[in-house]
């Protein structure tokens, strides 16, 4: 029998079912330590935003397995033996990454950004950029000087052009040689977003020590053209991508700008944005 | 009546969508995304196989307020064309003067903005959405990936286990 497809109901095989963002995913496993793990990085992958439950539905589209062969972590997908890694803690990560592209590809009337963000005055505040622009850091120092939280990795934009919630952990570099650390909105003195919030600005930025803040407004096609390569579904569904990142940046101001150290540039930045976003609203 | 010499708006496989002062264009057959400003995209909107270059220009023209020129027009023809934005390609005739002169020219002459057409090609899911900065197998093992909770990470920089 193959382990993630047709095994769902052999009493051979545990498994439990996810729902986030409207997308059903099944995890299952002939290991029960392998599959409390996978239910743990199910909470760490999505914290608030996924609902865990023990029966399967009826028909599961989206089927992980996963299991040990031969001293390795085997990852099955639909059925089909996908990964393999001698390493649980880089399987985990790597199983951790697939089920939110996952969630993210087939979540039907959401676009997912690669992109920080938090809220302040009501407001979303969006910091698109790939890993390594240092948006997780800015996005934490945000929390930390008042802004609420609502994504680290993954901006969730909703039919409407709003700002729902993604808020798992942030992922911070600790210097250290464990890799990022896990750290939630509360641990850092702050609270995570709940409901669906307008954006009032993005700020294409990226961390540069020597960095002068020289922002440069972009059009509304500029903006939209440069949200592209960090949308996950514009390949998939590109018409209602380009209209929900058109309905999003309709009210927001967009802007690019290098920017220095998050410490002291967050309090400035959230200064900078409430000016802002007050202004374009009276005008 | 069209005219097979007359430009025309290629319309099948793409998506529109119009914003402020400017079109944005996906062609479903290559993925990748086209900006069209004001200028491009009323040349384009007005290529619809009846109107000349010549007609095209009192066109967009008239919709601009200002006096536009042939060489405009052939300037907007030449990216649309490069682009595949037009449902067959056309010769452009730029009356021998090099593309180059041909935009001095019109800068200097013209009230009505150069037609510029900013495009790319959308990522794959899974590069849209990178977890690390690997750009190969080996950049994971590098100390300036540190980061990177994987040993060997696929072109995309998609950690794998």
């Amino acid at each position: 029998m193959s382990i993630g497809r047709n095994s769902v109901t052999s009493s051979l095989f545990k498994s439990f079912r996810f729902e986030s963002f409207g997308v059903n995913v099944v995890v299952e496993s002939d290991d029960a330590k392998l599959l409390s793990t996978a239910r743990e990085t199910v909470g760490d992958a999505f914290a608030d935003s996924a609902q865990i439950f023990e029966s399967l539905g009826d028909h599961p589209e989206h089927l992980f397995g996963i299991t040990r062969e031969a001293g390795r972590f085997v990852l099955y997908k639909n059925g089909t033996q996908c990964e393999s890694g001698e390493s649980e803690r880089n399987f985990f990560n790597y199983l951790n990454s697939l089920l939110r592209l996952e969630v993210a590809e087939f979540a039907e009337d959401k676009v997912f950004l690669h992109a920080g963000s938090v809220e302040y005055n009501g407001r979303a505040l969006l910091l698109p950029g790939t890993s390594g622009s240092g948006k997780s850091t800015l996005t934490a120092e945000l929390v930390r000087n008042g802004a609420r939280y609502y994504s680290d990795e993954y901006a969730v934009l909703n039919s409407d052009g709003l700002v729902e919630p993604f808020a798992r952990k942030l992922s911070l570099d600790s210097g250290g040689e464990n890799g990022p650390q896990n750290v939630s909105a509360e641990e850092l003195g702050g609270r995570a977003g709940k409901d669906p919030i307008p954006v009032g600005m993005v700020l294409f930025t990226r961390f540069d020590e020597n960095a002068e803040w020289t922002p440069e407004e972009l059009t509304a096609g500029e903006a939209i053209m440069a949200l592209i390569p960090n949308t996950l579904t514009m390949r998939k569904n590109p018409a209602f991508a380009l209209k929900v990142l058109d309905l999003a940046a309709q009210r927001a101001i967009i802007l690019k700008s290098p920017r220095g150290d998050a410490k002291t540039f967050a309090q400035f930045l959230l200064d900078f944005f409430d000016k802002n976003t007050k202004l374009a609203k009276m005008t | 009546m069209n005219n097979p010499l007359n430009p025309v708006a290629r319309k099948k496989g793409l998506v529109i969508q119009e914003v402020p002062e400017e079109v944005l264009v996906y062609d479903l057959e290559t993925n990748k995304a086209h900006c069209l400003n004001k200028t491009a995209a009323m040349v384009w909107q007005s290529c619809d196989g009846q109107r000349s270059v010549s007609e095209i220009a009192d066109h967009v023209g008239s919709l601009a307020g200002q006096k536009v020129s042939d060489e405009l027009v052939w300037l907007a023809i030449d990216q649309l064309n490069t682009n595949d934005l037009l449902e067959k390609g056309i010769d452009v005739d730029l009356k021998g003067i090099s593309r180059r002169d041909v935009i001095k020219r019109i800068g200097i002459t013209s009230m009505v903005a150069l037609p510029v057409i900013a495009s790319l090609v959308a990522p794959p899911t899974a590069m849209a959405s990178t977890s690390c900065n690997c750009s190969s197998d080996l950049a994971c093992q590098l100390p300036e990936n540190a980061n990177c909770p994987s040993s060997t990470c696929n072109t995309s920089g998609f950690c794998r286990p």
